[in-house]
């Protein structure tokens, strides 16, 4: 897809403009995805961050960041607990100035906060504040004003507006709808508010499950600053919204399961439609959500839904994938739906020119559901799932979400999945969903169940010591396809039996395969508990005699990814000091160090006695 | 069943079977085979009793006393009877060590000899 901004704001800026602000005759069109066009990545204002976006009539875009010296600082150089600052020119060659706190600002900063939304209205600027970030952010919210774009701001100019409170069923965590420029693209007179539900009060975090309501309020002589002027959505009735002032009859617009925590509403006058943003999941790890509606009430469509967002995608800038929330900037709207986003992570504004996409069919069936589901015992605290790819014709399968006896445990972009930390000797029941591009989840899979493993299977090995001196270590991954098997070389398992995948094992110095051969101490650590130590000794070698002697061949082998076949000799020990011998000594030119790997084991450790009569009873 | 050391036996049973003389035949099997037998113990090394045994193991070598380390080691299963077979001519120390289900590995049991002769 190619963008075309320099034909979009270098001729058409102000046209567009002015042909929107005529009226609405544009076709809605609904919004089926977005592109984003990575070479015009920009960060910006490092150390500081929530930079929400609004459009005043002076062509200026207007902002907001806390706790950082905003333009052409740093967190620490001109740092404010809240500062404003403008953002002038088009997306191309835009650039930001303080106006109140940070580096070089017009005005100082007067007093703290956060703020995380804003509008421009009549030229002057709307902004709901937080008295701090964090906790704080959640036992109120208020409008404050400024006007004389962001020069001066008035603390506590509309008490009346205080909003959320930090516990249950209050109105919720309040967010504007921008409208264009100076709000000149509202229809209505109205000031729309979506407010998220607080689930949990206690801490800024992403509320699960997600609700987002929606009040209204009047422009007409700041109505809107008062919340005793608010009506809230209700629902349709004959195609039409319903409106009450009592919050108790309110009904969501959206829910998400997921969650939501922040919200960003803008109109987007190119196909007529509103695109919401929200965040998910959990904070600053680019859980983002793009939604459209015709209506700010819905119907709510996702037509983007992101986990650690840039972690996959081709062309992103080389940077973590912590992203936190965005917004798009109400002036770098095209005609023909070119936009530009903005969005922050701790701590720096992050901006890419975008292109909203009309032409694709907006994927609303789910994919199918995953078969092939199977469970893997790993251990009495591991079992590891794998089932089959499904496709989504429409909009690709884009990662799989896996359900522990119903409840979402996790997400995984490929086939398979280990869920650990679980209870030992336990039934879990699992089922995996597939999700799809545009966030649809499938039904879930059949179910499969399987039981952990008995007993308490921790052992810690520890004490290590080497008659070498090289640095052998425990791999408390456990044993697997794809294992490390030596500190010195990247050889890998490609074949581990089933009854010992998930066990701890120690990496061994394939360099010590020559090293004191013959010698029956060699190596010796610590176990905690008595355990079946096995030894997986490679093939090519003569088993040394302290392999021989108490130990027996349990008929299990190991396979290296070079080929190599390791016979696994088991013995058991009591919890104490364990020590093993060198390799035997041979023409050791092809062949390798053994590897031991150490399972928490059956508790008898007592041989039988010596068998009795032995004799010759034919033969010579 | 794994056999080990055979490389270092065979080597050993070369240079010894140079000095055997021919020897006349006086059993009824073939050449280079013996057939062993032996009970099967009923408790374990403190004398509790022994109810998880999973089979036995031989170890032979022609020195003593013997060592698994420069002798070979058969795992035969839970069976009390086993042939060996393949033998070079020589005197052969033989012992047998039982071994239960978790992988304990008893002491071996007392050592015989056995000569095996030249066909």
């Amino acid at each position: 897809m190619k963008l075309r901004w320099p034909s979009i704001f270098l001729v058409g800026a102000t046209l567009f403009v002015a042909g929107l602000q005529e009226g609405h005759s544009q076709e809605s069109r609904p919004i089926t995805g977005i592109a984003f066009d990575w070479p015009t990545y920009r960060l910006e204002a490092p150390g500081s961050d929530n930079f929400p976006l609004t459009w005043c009539e002076d062509d200026n875009q207007y902002t907001s960041w806390g706790d950082g010296g905003g333009f052409g600082g740093t967190n620490t150089n001109g740092r404010v607990s809240l500062g404003f600052a403008r953002v002038e020119g088009d997306y191309a060659n835009f650039t930001g100035h303080n106006v109140w706190g940070g580096v070089d600002a017009e005005r100082e900063a007067r007093f703290d906060g956060k703020v995380t939304s804003m509008i421009c209205i009549n030229g002057n600027l709307y902004a709901w504040q937080s008295s701090g970030s964090g906790e704080s952010a959640l036992s109120w919210k208020q409008i404050i004003k400024s006007s004389d774009k962001g020069r001066t701001w008035i603390e506590d100019e509309f008490p009346q507006s205080r909003v959320v409170g930090n516990e249950p069923g209050r109105p919720g965590i309040p967010y504007f709808i921008n409208y264009g420029q100076n709000y000149s693209l509202n229809r209505d007179g109205f000031v729309y508010i979506y407010t998220i539900r607080i689930v949990n009060p206690d801490s800024w975090r992403v509320q699960i499950p997600g609700v987002a309501w929606l009040a209204r309020a009047p422009v007409a002589n700041e109505a809107f600053t008062d919340i005793a002027n608010w009506e809230w959505f209700t629902g349709l009735s004959g195609g039409a919204a319903t409106w009450s002032p009592d919050s108790a009859d309110r009904q969501p617009v959206l829910e998400d399961p997921d969650g939501m925590l922040r919200n960003s509403t803008i109109y987007v006058p190119a196909f007529d439609r509103y695109v919401m943003v929200t965040n998910h999941t959990a904070r600053n790890e680019g859980n983002l959500a793009w939604w459209e509606a015709p209506e700010p009430w819905g119907p709510w469509r996702l037509f983007r839904k992101e986990f650690a967002w840039l972690n996959s995608e081709t062309g992103a800038p080389d940077i973590s994938n912590n992203a936190t929330f965005g917004v798009f900037g109400p002036k770098w709207m095209g005609a023909n739906g070119e936009c530009a986003f903005v969005w922050f992570r701790p701590d720096a504004w992050n901006s890419v020119a975008c292109q909203f996409l009309v032409d694709g069919t907006l994927d609303t069936s789910p994919p199918p559901r995953p078969a092939g589901l199977a469970a893997t015992i790993i251990s009495g605290a591991r079992i590891d799932l794998s089932w089959s790819a499904v496709g989504d014709p429409e909009s690709g399968v884009r990662f799989y979400n896996i359900y522990r006896n119903g409840r979402k445990v996790g997400s995984s972009n490929g086939t398979s999945f280990s869920d650990s930390d679980l209870d030992d000797a336990t039934s879990y029941s699992y089922e995996v969903t597939a999700v799809n591009g545009v966030g649809l989840e499938s039904e879930k899979s059949d179910a499969v169940t399987a039981t952990t493993r008995t007993g308490d299977l921790d052992v810690t090995i520890s004490s290590i010591a080497v008659a070498t001196g090289r640095p052998y270590r425990v791999s408390e991954d456990g044993l697997a396809v794809g294992s490390p098997m030596y500190v010195d070389r990247s050889f890998t398992l490609s074949s581990v039996p089933e009854p010992l995948r998930g066990l701890p094992y120690i990496q061994t110095a394939n360099d010590d395969k020559n090293a004191e051969t013959g010698s029956s101490e060699f190596l010796s650590f610590d176990v905690d508990r008595t355990v079946t130590i096995y030894v997986a000794h490679d093939d090519r070698l003569e088993r040394p005699a302290w392999l021989i002697n108490g130990f027996s061949d349990s008929g299990l082998d190991l396979v290296s990814n070079q080929g190599g076949s390791f016979s696994l000799f088991a013995r058991n020990y009591p919890a104490g000091r364990i020590m093993l011998g060198s390799n035997a000594a041979a023409d050791q030119a092809q062949s390798s160090m053994y590897m031991v790997i150490v399972s928490p084991g059956s508790a008898d450790v007592l041989p039988p006695a010596p068998p009795q009569g032995l004799r010759v009873i034919s033969g010579p | 069943m794994r056999i080990s050391a055979k490389t270092t036996v065979l080597g050993l049973l070369a240079l010894v079977g140079l000095g055997i003389a021919a020897c006349d035949l006086t059993g009824p099997d073939a050449a280079g085979t013996v057939t062993l037998a032996w009970e099967a113990p009923t408790t374990n090394a403190d004398g509790s009793p022994l109810n998880d045994l999973a089979g036995y193991q031989i170890v032979y070598s022609v020195s003593t006393p013997l060592n698994p380390a420069n002798g070979t080691v058969v795992d035969v299963g839970n069976v009390t009877t086993h042939t060996l077979t393949d033998l070079q001519p020589g005197t052969y120390y033989i012992a047998v060590t039982a071994i239960d289900v978790s992988g304990n590995v008893s002491g071996l049991s007392d050592e015989i000899s056995t000569e095996v002769m030249a066909p």
